[in-house]
């Protein structure tokens, strides 16, 4: 089970060189990194800003709750000072952490090389784009120094039109992020276009690469719409043009139109990129095909589609038309068919495979089951008459919890995991890796499912106090919230210790076969010193167990690999 | 953000030759390593921009959306609005950018025929141009800034009334004849009592203003804007002119502020072009350029009927 | 049509011998701007006829075939992989979807504005009751 972690058997690591040249000795000096082309060492800055930026949120998060400990004051006396809290959390993860988190991070480290590729097709652009997201960052930090926002992530209109607070930082941040993300899914479309080789058919790329596409689709055909909110919206605050604010001639209900149009596929950018690293996790470490391979390539576009057509049921109590309502929250069911193939499909690549709880494969099942509740709660909410109870409250709270961090997150740190020994050449440990993934699951889950019942009872989300009943079930989420957060401190340990005194990672530590797996630990400089040959990435017939050293050798990298 | 800045050339390595180059596999001076053809660089950079343009089209599509819903509600609106553009100008305008196009399309085959001087003299015709749109929406933007007629809260109601008394007596004087400005013959008296809508609208103690004066009916006109929308209450300017006016200079705005990108991309590309390297096998950056200049003139395409003529 | 395959020049060719290029007669090009020109002329002139409902809906068409020569001709999508225009073609499409669908909903809740819009002010203002 834990064989590739822990069965060194003292044998020495065989393809490993003295020295080996790789990406991250190719050059030196912070130039080197600064103005780098190469998409690897762009994936892993974005993976240093995005995981820092994770830390933020986190700690706004970890106040959030900790408020909330107690009904009344607990650790400020200033309800505003919450709101602020809640909406610097929102707008952080969203914006810098999860959105960007897969496709432009883990995305842009493997998606070149599980083609085959030297790099994506416009690397100046990729390099543009992160200075886009620190961009955006720089932006956000002014934000909380001019005193922060407290409009809600969504900086709905008509108070984010007159709020004191700095709404046109944080809003020009979102809108700088939101062109560093469209010009990350356009590099994306195109490398997957033109730099496919020829022997790579659409239907024999690995499946992370057909949710990117999908997600890159979403990013290039709806960010450009909340470019323009935002900039609305700014017009509006300074020059009151009257298009979203009734005080000045405006439709209100309009801007939740514009917003959702964006945010609601937004949730797809998320959830998407996650999904294909999940349907390689569960492959890979179960050591078999996935279960309808085509099933779960189509059902990623199903739900990059579906995703434009259901904003609507955002604003089921905003005054939206019966009419409207009525056909969003139709629509709205059936995003949940091809939601269900895929995990049917996952279930049914676990049934009868060799799996192996690895740190990766407990993150993908763990994405299985909270996915589940999170999709199944979203059904309550899809539903015009539950809706209008449950509206604004815990269980909404919890409802996108589940989906966005309890699966889109956990989908990223599962895809972190996977690639960690790829990006950095060394093995992270096993024990510690299992003992931080169970305090985050449990805490997750007791943190929100708790939250799913303080909804359903009535407590109003964003409230800064709460009536006394209420309490217990706060300190429970609470305290989940506590062991999260000890759980990510311990991974945030172990990986950072992986990286000075980890042992070194084989090129195929997890007995995969595509083609990221086939060049060293770290990749060097041009990925690949020759185009690879392409064959069935998920036939894991010709990847062979070694006993003696605990690795995975592939045949066909044999004469390198035992060299 | 030049569209065609993804297509600007890396200087070749050495090392970056496929294997399955041919023997002579010389690479093209201005192919980028991790291509393996020029074609291949070619249609990439091509499919890129044609993405691009379509992140452009949706963030127009914004400002259209706002157009067609607020033209659908308040039709009144635009049928004042529309009077006080000046759709010759507008026209003006229109033929100046298609004539760019037809020489920036053709500065594209010069480019690909490897006419270098033909090619800089078209870029500069289509830069001139560009000059020429920007000079005619300076000299109607300062028309109508002169009259008070701007965005939002700027939108000065004293100004514009002023100026609508004016172009009424005008018209008075030349017995009937149609001005472009107002044709609307029904513009009542001046009245002085009524305040520009937001400069003095006091703030209500959560800091949120209260509704505008000009959002209130006025006294002759309450039965007739309750009449149905397309009824232009008594005093002849519609209640909200000032979102007519948001609208207009936020889609011509945006819209200018494309033209100047595009101008820039063709400036640039006249300076790099002067040292012959675009011919027949490489002249991606002006294709490039030009469907971004492309697609500024079919947004305004769109955007001269739907501003000035309905 | 004739013209647009009717060119003398031998055509791009890279360094191994593909056909990047694809020129485009001068004439042919000024033609389709005399088409433009043409249709610029026909908006405007049946802008100054009040046909009611019916200008915006001409308007528009005259427009996307203004548009459409644009795009197939100066931009070469006539001769172009069809994938670039279908980009094209789908932008058009997802903000159809966009336009269409907030359009159908301000319709549908617009007359419940309405009259709030109409009432005296204090009704509507977020100010504390007894302002």
């Amino acid at each position: 089970m834990n064989a590739p972690e822990t069965g060194t058997a003292a044998a020495p690591i065989v393809e490993a060189p003295p020295t080996p040249h790789h990406y991250l000795n190719h050059s030196k000096g912070f130039l080197s990194w600064a103005l780098t082309l190469d998409h690897k060492r762009i994936g892993v800055m974005y993976l240093v800003g995005i995981l820092g930026c994770f830390g933020l949120g986190g700690v706004f998060a970890l106040l959030v709750r900790t408020e909330l400990w107690s009904p009344g004051p607990t650790i400020t006396s200033d309800p505003n000072m919450y709101n602020m809290w809640f909406t610097v959390h929102g707008a952080v993860m969203v914006f810098l952490v999860i959105i960007p988190g897969v496709p432009a991070a883990l995305g842009n480290f493997v998606l070149p090389i599980m083609l085959g590729a030297k790099d994506v097709a416009f690397p100046k652009l990729n390099l543009g784009s992160f200075y886009l997201w620190v961009g955006g960052a720089i932006f956000f930090i002014l934000t909380l120094l001019m005193g922060g926002v407290d409009s809600g992530w969504t900086f709905y209109t008509p108070y984010s039109a007159v709020t004191k607070t700095a709404v046109i930082p944080a809003v020009t941040g979102v809108f700088l992020l939101g062109f560093s993300s469209i010009f990350t899914g356009l590099n994306f479309i195109v490398t997957i276009h033109k730099l496919r080789p020829s022997g790579m058919t659409w239907f024999k790329m690995p499946l992370f690469l057909w949710s990117s596409y999908a997600t890159a689709v979403i990013q290039v055909l709806a960010t450009p719409v909340i470019g323009i909110t935002l900039l609305l919206l700014i017009m509006e605050r300074t020059l009151h043009v009257g298009i979203f604010t009734p005080a000045y001639g405006g439709d209100p209900v309009l801007f939740q139109h514009f917003f959702w149009f964006y945010s609601h596929p937004a949730v797809y950018i998320m959830i998407l990129p996650a999904m294909g690293i999940v349907s390689e996790l569960i492959s890979v470490h179960s050591h078999k095909r996935p279960f309808g391979y085509k099933f779960i390539a189509f059902s990623s576009v199903a739900i990059a589609m579906f995703g434009f057509l259901v904003w609507g049921h955002h604003m089921f109590t905003s005054t939206q038309s019966p009419a409207m309502n009525a056909i969003f929250s139709a629509i709205t069911f059936s995003v949940s068919i091809p939601s269900a193939i895929k995990v049917f499909n996952w279930l049914a690549t676990m049934w009868g495979g060799s799996i192996r709880l690895t740190v990766p494969m407990l993150y993908g099942v763990s994405f299985i089951f909270l996915f589940s509740i999170g999709g199944l709660t979203g059904l309550h909410l899809g539903t015009l008459s539950t809706d209008i109870h449950f509206h604004d409250t815990y269980f909404v709270v919890a409802h996108f919890h589940y989906v966005m961090m309890g699966s889109a997150l956990i989908g990223m740190f599962g895809g972190l995991h996977h690639w960690w020994p790829k990006l950095t050449g060394r093995m992270f440990d096993h024990t510690q890796g299992v003992i931080a993934w169970a305090f985050i699951f449990v805490g997750f889950n007791v943190t929100f499912f708790t939250q799913f019942i303080l909804g359903s009872q009535g407590m109003p989300r964003r409230y800064y106090d709460y009536l006394p009943r209420f309490e217990i079930y706060h300190k429970i989420s609470t305290i989940g919230s506590y062991l999260m957060a000890a759980g990510f401190l311990v991974m945030a340990y172990y990986l950072l210790h992986s990286i000075f005194a980890g042992k070194q990672a084989p090129s195929n530590p997890w007995g995969a076969n595509s083609l990221e797996w086939h060049c060293t630990s770290p990749p060097p400089h041009d990925n690949f010193k020759s185009p690879p040959p392409i064959d069935d990435c998920y036939d894991y017939g010709g990847v062979d167990y070694d006993p003696r050293t605990g690795q995975y050798s592939s045949r066909a990298d044999q004469p390198a690999a035992s060299s | 953000m030049s569209g065609s800045e993804h297509a600007t050339p890396e200087p070749p390595t050495p090392e970056g030759h496929g294997p399955g180059e041919h023997g002579s596999g010389e690479h093209h001076p201005f192919q980028a390593h991790h291509w393996d053809t020029m074609r291949q660089q070619f249609e990439a950079g091509k499919l890129g921009m044609w993405l691009f343009l379509a992140t452009e089209v949706l963030l127009f599509g914004g400002l259209f959306c706002a157009y067609f819903i607020y033209r659908s509600n308040n039709p009144e609106l635009f049928e004042y609005g529309h009077n006080a553009l000046n759709k010759w100008l507008g026209a003006g305008n229109t033929i100046v950018l298609l004539v760019s196009s037809l020489t920036m399309a053709l500065g594209v085959r010069a480019a690909q025929v490897g006419e270098t001087k033909k090619l800089r003299i078209l870029l500069a015709l289509t830069f001139v141009c560009g000059c020429g749109f920007m000079s005619i929406k300076y000299i109607e933007y300062s028309e109508k800034i002169g009259h008070g007629y701007l965005l939002g809260s700027k939108f000065d109601y004293e100004k514009v009334k002023e100026h609508e008394r004016e172009a009424r007596e005008a018209e008075a004087h030349t017995g009937g004849h149609e001005t472009e400005v107002f044709a609307a013959a029904n513009i009542p008296a001046y009245v002085p009592a009524e305040k520009s809508a937001f400069v003095d609208a006091p703030r209500g103690p959560s800091g949120i203003a209260p509704i505008a004066e000009e959002v209130k009916p006025g006294h002759g006109a309450e039965d007739g804007a309750h009449g149905g929308p397309g009824v232009l209450p008594s005093e002849g300017r519609p209640r909200n002119a000032h979102i007519f006016f948001s609208i207009y200079f936020m889609m011509t705005g945006l819209h200018g502020i494309h033209v100047l990108i595009g101008m820039a991309v063709i400036a640039w590309l006249f300076v790099t072009s002067r040292d012959n390297r675009f011919g027949p096998s490489y002249f991606a950056p002006v294709e490039i350029g030009g469907l971004y200049w492309h697609l500024v003139d079919l947004i305004w395409i769109y955007l001269f009927p739907l501003l000035y003529l309905i | 049509m004739s013209h647009s395959e009717s060119t003398t020049t031998p055509g791009a060719v890279d360094t191994r011998g593909e056909h990047l290029a694809h020129p485009v007669a001068v004439k042919f090009m000024a033609g389709i701007l005399g088409a433009l020109m043409l249709l610029t002329i026909i908006t405007v002139a049946v802008s100054e006829v009040d046909l009611g409902n019916a200008n915006l809906f001409i308007a528009m068409i005259v427009a996307s075939m203004k548009a459409a020569l644009v795009a197939l001709f100066f931009m070469h999508l006539r001769w172009d992989k069809p994938f670039n225009g279908l980009i094209l073609v789908g932008s058009f499409l997802f903000l159809g979807i966009f336009i269409g669908f907030a359009l159908l909903d301000t319709k549908e809740y617009h007359h419940e504005l309405t009259p709030m819009l109409d009432t005296p002010s204090q009704k509507v203002q977020f100010d504390e009751p007894g302002q």
